[in-house]
């Protein structure tokens, strides 16, 4: 145990000198880069001198040395700082923008998850069979599709041609005044194009690297001795082969999840959906450097949080095995 | 297995079982905007949408409407009863009317308003009218001074204007805070905590909800007096980000009016019954900039020397003769814009002089007018040159609009006819502005929508510093005495004249090609009455309007 | 289809030359003025459009000859490519001689109103005043590039009593049908919204993808050997950094500062070349570096080594050729991988499409006319598909061919 405390803290060392990095680099780029973050006040039906203002309230006018140094103070106490161009902390902005990405995130990587694992159950339950075939080969596609394609064409699909679905937005304009099983019938309906822009992609891949798992451990020699010894082939596929096959796909998982949580960019263009992606790209484009880097910052906390966890339920995962004796 | 098909039914069913149509409240209007706004605060309203709605919730002292048979902005008192001049028209009594109440009960007053002028001039405020109030007398921060009002009685006060200004009633154009509200809050926290601070309002309707992303929901303020029983109940400003999206919900009744329609679309809405086309004209252009100075050596160290392509009238009049923009306007507005010749829009019908016509399509004219000036092609290859300079530049435009990639192809091939070759170069639009203002670019496509009442010396006076707006670095001393005298000139037949000879330097010079001017295409559900399309806009005034239920 | 690479790269050429003998003669015709008023003295401009019709043209004689004298010499040319290489081969041809393959200018535009939102296998009718007074070089440098000047009117249906029409009423021809060159053009895939033709488009698309996808594998790859080399080499402190370094690079959100660097700094092809090259290279680094720490203990190496062989030669004599076999099927997934990030970036207006024809910014494009014109998305789709498809294949066959082991 003493072992596995020391390996917490120095991760959490390591993650910390990570955000730093990336609060610097962002930073730097951000200073280095063209635009004017106060161009939205530049008009001719404004005076000149409120960009002029607004630019020394934002603190633009001092060296680049003292606003570092004010941003890595302010950063580490806690403090975003405040958008330049919501004019309020960049914390609160991100909270309205952050749940939901969550959420789609989260809805999305279980749903991965789970059909990555049915269909290589399916699929490894006969191998060589027609049925096997078919699930590798229709990955194979899906996996060839780039999700931006996919999503414009579900929207074409089944907005367009079949009007089931809205094709953008998160909720009915009259949700308000649905009752609750109309409510969640609302939501799904929109979330449902979204989420299968999301969910296929990363489900190949995790079918993928299952299979391939899987098929390591069905040569290896104890699945040969359980196999001789009468196990039936079910029970040595769900109790033996899948959870031995799972410890490496978790590393994938945690990244995957990263990537998820750090951004669901694509996906929140095609349905215009207010998520996290879209706040960073619009931050970006408006040069809101606080919201920028609060955006860094955040989609950066999440991406080490989700492979630090995928490695601890490795960890866990592989002292469970170990303890019962299967890897060995 | 089972487990899945009893959920696939289960989400089958729900998906079915409400469906789709959902009534809406009869007497609600609803107005289709793309984006989210930032702000809802009159204070802080800075793109159209904020101010559309801004204009509803705060009512000014005047209210601007257009006088489509003068072609001109006509002012009229709104919270205001009545306005008397002084005798040197450097100060104005203004009196209100009586009863118009706060949302909180408290009644309206001079105090009110001289609070609103003091604080919408704030610099620590940053609000969108800081510094603008130039007729009145101001400290060195752009302040306005407590001595510029007097209150007369609880109704009335006087504002003396500075010395020397030429003010109107147009200065009074100012949206009325609650001063009992505001006065608590520290200045320079305003800007900070304006989303917490209750909204006390005083207008034709009242705020009843902004759900973030969603909507912004006005309510009919009873008490008011711009308002009737045929009024609407309530206005909602929706927020459809896809232009697909508004264009299908216009169609079905979902949303009540939309704006910036494209022409691809106008045939087909003009199908509908229940839709109403109308057109906001002449308030915006897009021009192709040549810039008059050299623009490496002035980003350098502000030198300014003549632009070795451009710095020529003639040959910029000949750039104008060789871009077919009737072209543009019959096949990509499919003819809802025209072709421009002056930034004075035709819609000013008494300062524009209609016998100044966009110069026509001629590369042959062109062609003879870059000879004449010594371009001609030495070497045979189809492209001109004068000693050792190639007529050859880059193109930038703003990426990510359509309209400009399509003009920035025809002007590129137009000119190759006359023996000009250039590079297009798309730059994004943030970078694309700081470098435009900063005047690095040679050459470049964009517009400008127009202000009204209408200005001009921003734009096109030659001191740089002073009309920041002048990218083009355009320098012409006729020009700049009759932008002085115009600014110092009340509205009249001789001010007219001077935007007439405006006009002319204009067609003479070209400071730049002036393309076309574009319209604004609105729909509407045909179930809005009393709407009035001006140059203004179209979402103006909303307390005007009536339902038919 | 047995077909040899060098045959599949013959034919493809010989097919071109004789589809499109007359352009290509324009072509050297264009070549011989310019060349001859060059050594005259002159001055005239090679702009790139001239230029790459020059190397086309050239290049599509050079080619064949080439595979076809030394089709014994180099083995890779004897390979029987199979589909999936067969589509990228043919992508490929068709994206180096875009000029030849393609049937406009991909910018082309002229008389919108008519030409814009065509369907795919649309006709319509060039008119030219038959008589042009420009200079011979300028026309047949306009015919050549697919600039054509703005003399041009496209009209849409014929006439009933002869000549066009262009809308609904508007009759083409005034004077005498002498006057003026007629010919019915075809768009095969349609236009878009602006009435440039998505064929044409759709082959410079490719090419930039092609480009950006092999460009930025190779710089990966160079950044990943000059890294994984070392790292793999020197087991000390420099092993150690490299290491830690390429852990940061790893846990980086990078899609994140791929937007941001792109969306800062603005997006040619270099930049998005470089962004995506330098998030690339990790899991290039992590084969190499396992390899060269293998090889290092492997007999063959110590003998070369102990002979005295200075290091450059260890590494490009004996290690680079043993390194870059398992690298290679990881190459080719990168080259897909590349290719996706490049279209998604063009979707987001990130990419190479704000300056030029790309897959990506086509579908966002058309996006915005999803209810009228399908085939501005569908048919670019196919296109990224069908290059995805084939280069995954490819990835997973070579993967195959060096671990048999895994399937």
């Amino acid at each position: 145990m003493i072992k596995a405390g020391s390996l917490i803290i120095k991760r959490i060392v390591n993650s910390f000198l990570l955000l730093f990095l990336l609060a610097t680099f962002v930073f730097l780029l951000l200073r280095a880069a063209p635009g004017d973050p106060v161009s939205k006040y530049i008009s001719p039906t404004l005076h000149p001198q409120l960009a002029e203002n607004l630019r020394d309230s934002f603190g633009l006018n001092e060296s680049a040395l003292s606003q570092y140094i004010d941003f890595i103070t302010e950063t580490f106490t806690g403090n975003l700082g405040i958008s330049f161009n919501y004019r309020v902390p960049v914390a609160s902005v991100i909270m309205e923008f952050l749940p939901f990405t969550i959420m789609l995130a989260l809805l999305s990587f279980s749903l991965q998850m789970m059909i990555a694992i049915y269909f290589s159950l399916k699929a490894a339950g006969k191998k060589g069979s027609k049925r096997d075939k078919f699930i590798s080969e229709t990955s194979l596609l899906i996996y060839a599709l780039p999700s931006f394609f996919i999503g414009v064409l579900l929207i074409y699909l089944f907005s367009e041609l079949a009007g089931i679905f809205p094709s953008s937005g998160v909720k009915s304009f009259s949700y308000d005044e649905m009752n609750i099983l109309e409510k969640l019938a609302d939501i799904i309906k929109h979330l449902i194009l979204p989420l299968i822009t999301l969910t296929v992609t990363g489900a190949a891949v995790m079918y993928r690297y299952l299979r391939t798992n899987m098929d390591e451990v069905f040569n290896s020699g104890y699945v040969m001795y359980l196999r001789s010894n009468g196990v039936g082939e079910k029970e040595i596929i769900r109790k033996h082969i899948l959870p031995n096959s799972i410890s490496p796909l978790i590393a994938v998982a945690g990244i995957e999840l990263g990537i998820l949580l750090s951004g669901t960019l694509i996906t929140e263009v095609i349905f215009g959906l207010p998520g996290m992606g879209r706040l960073t790209m619009m931050a970006i484009l408006q040069r809101d450097y606080p919201l920028v880097t609060g955006c860094a910052l955040v989609s950066g906390v999440l991406i080490v949080m989700s492979n630090f966890i995928a490695d601890l339920v490795k960890y866990k995962l592989d002292k469970r095995l170990l303890a019962k004796g299967i890897l060995d | 297995m089972k487990q899945i098909r009893y959920l696939l039914l289960l989400t089958c069913v729900i998906l079915i079982f409400p469906g789709c149509g959902s009534e809406q409240k009869k007497s609600a209007l609803v107005i289709g905007i793309s984006s989210d706004p930032e702000s809802i605060n009159a204070l802080y309203a800075f793109s159209g949408n904020e101010i559309n709605i801004t204009e509803i919730l705060y009512p000014s002292l005047i209210q601007m409407d257009w006088d489509s048979v003068k072609g001109a902005l006509a002012v009229s008192p709104l919270l205001a009863d009545k306005f008397v001049w002084g005798k040197n028209s450097l100060s104005v009594d203004v009196h209100l009317k009586k009863g118009i109440t706060w949302s909180d009960g408290k009644e309206l007053t001079a105090d009110d308003v001289i609070f609103s002028f003091d604080l919408f001039s704030d610099p620590l405020v940053q609000s969108r009218l800081y510094g603008i109030f130039k007729n009145f007398r101001t400290d060195e921060n752009l302040k306005i001074l407590p001595e510029s009002f007097r209150k007369i009685n609880k109704y009335a006060f006087t504002v003396f204007f500075r010395e020397k200004s030429n003010p109107s009633l147009i200065d009074l154009d100012l949206p009325v805070l609650p001063k009992h509200i505001y006065e608590g809050i520290k200045r320079d926290n305003i800007v900070y905590a304006e989303k917490e601070i209750k909204p006390v309002l005083c207008g034709p309707f009242l705020l009843k909800a902004w759900n973030k992303n969603q909507s912004v929901v006005l309510v009919k303020n009873p008490k008011s007096f711009l308002v009737n029983e045929k009024t609407p109940d309530e206005i909602i400003f929706k927020v459809v980000p896809d232009y697909n999206s508004r264009i299908t919900q216009l169609k079905n009744n979902e949303i009540d009016l939309a704006e910036d329609i494209k022409t691809d679309d106008v045939e087909e809405l003009g199908k509908y019954k229940n839709i109403v086309l109308g057109y906001v004209k002449g308030r915006e252009y897009d021009y192709a900039a040549w810039n008059n100075i050299d623009p490496v050596e002035y980003s350098a160290d502000k030198k300014i020397k003549e632009n070795n392509l451009f710095g020529n009238a003639e040959v910029r009049k000949a750039l104008t003769l060789g871009i077919n923009r009737f072209e543009i306007v019959k096949d990509y507005l499919l003819n809802y814009g025209e072709a421009a010749s002056s930034p004075v829009s035709p819609v000013f019908k008494d300062s524009y002089d209609e016998n100044i016509r966009p110069y026509p399509y001629d590369p042959y004219a062109a062609r003879e007018i870059l000879k004449s000036e010594g371009w001609r092609d030495i070497d045979n290859d189809g492209i001109l040159e004068k000693g050792n300079i190639e007529f050859s530049f880059t193109l930038n435009i703003p990426s990510g609009n359509p309209r400009r990639d399509f003009t920035a192809a025809l002007i590129k091939n137009n000119l190759r006819m006359i023996g000009i070759d250039l590079q297009i170069e798309p730059i994004e639009p943030s970078v694309f502005f700081e470098k435009m203002f900063n005047r690095e670019l040679n050459a470049w496509i964009a517009g400008w929508s127009i202000p009204v009442p209408q200005y001009y010396k921003t734009y096109w006076y030659s001191n740089l510093e002073e009309a920041p707006f002048n990218a083009a670095g355009f320098m012409n001393r006729q020009m700049d005495s009759l932008l002085i005298i115009i600014e110092n000139e009340k509205d009249s037949p001789e001010k007219d004249e001077h935007y007439k000879e405006m006009q002319a330097i204009f067609y003479e010079q070209n400071p730049v090609t002036f393309l076309f001017w574009i319209d604004n295409i609105v729909a509407y559900n045909s179930r809005i009455k009393k709407i009035h399309i001006t140059p203004l806009g179209a979402v103006h005034h909303i307390w005007e309007w009536e339902t038919d239920d | 289809m047995k077909l040899k690479i060098w045959q599949l790269i013959f034919i493809f050429c010989l097919l071109i030359a004789v589809l499109r003998y007359g352009l290509l003669a324009k072509i050297f015709m264009l070549f011989y003025y310019f060349s001859g008023s060059i050594l005259a003295g002159n001055t005239m401009s090679l702009t790139s459009e001239i230029s790459d019709s020059f190397i086309s043209a050239f290049l599509i004689i050079i080619l064949p000859s080439f595979v076809f004298l030394f089709r014994n010499k180099i083995r890779f040319l004897n390979y029987n490519p199979g589909l999936s290489l067969s589509v990228l081969l043919v992508l490929l041809l068709a994206s180096v001689f875009a000029p030849l393959t393609a049937s406009f200018n991909p910018e082309f535009q002229k008389n919108v109103a008519v030409t814009k939102l065509l369907h795919p296998f649309s006709v319509r009718y060039f008119i030219t005043p038959a008589g042009k007074e420009t200079s011979f070089y300028v026309s047949l440098r306009d015919e050549v590039t697919g600039n054509v000047t703005d003399e041009i009117q496209i009209a849409d249906s014929l006439a009933s009593g002869g000549g066009y029409y262009q809308g609904a009423e508007k009759i083409l021809f005034e004077g005498s049908p002498a006057d003026y060159n007629t010919s019915a053009v075809l768009y095969i895939f349609g236009t878009d919204e602006l009435g440039r033709d998505i064929y044409s488009r759709l082959i410079y698309g490719t090419r930039i993808s092609l480009t950006v996808g092999l460009t930025t594998v190779v710089l990966a790859f160079f950044i990943g050997l000059l890294l994984g080399f070392p790292a793999g080499y020197y087991e000390g402190w420099i092993g150690k950094v490299i290491n830690r370094i390429t852990d940061m690079f790893l846990s980086f959100p990078s899609i994140f500062l791929v937007i941001l660097i792109l969306a800062l700094f603005g997006n040619s092809v270099i930049t998005v070349i470089i962004v995506l090259g330098f998030t690339g290279w990790m899991s290039l680094f992590k084969i190499i570096r396992g390899e060269v720490k293998a090889l290092k203990s492997r007999d063959f190496f110590m003998t070369a080594s102990s002979l005295g062989l200075s290091s450059r030669n260890l590494i490009f004599r004996e290690m680079l050729p043993v390194v870059i076999a398992p690298v290679t099927s990881n190459l080719v997934l990168l080259f897909a991988g590349v290719i996706v990030a490049e279209a998604s970036l063009s979707y987001l207006g990130l990419g190479t499409g704000v300056t030029h024809p790309s897959w990506g910014s086509m579908i966002e494009q058309g996006q915005n006319y999803i209810s009228k014109a399908w085939w501005m998305i569908i048919i670019p789709g196919i296109f990224l598909f069908t290059t995805l498809f084939a280069a995954n294949n490819i990835g997973k066959k070579v993967q195959t061919y060096f671990n048999p082991g895994i399937r």
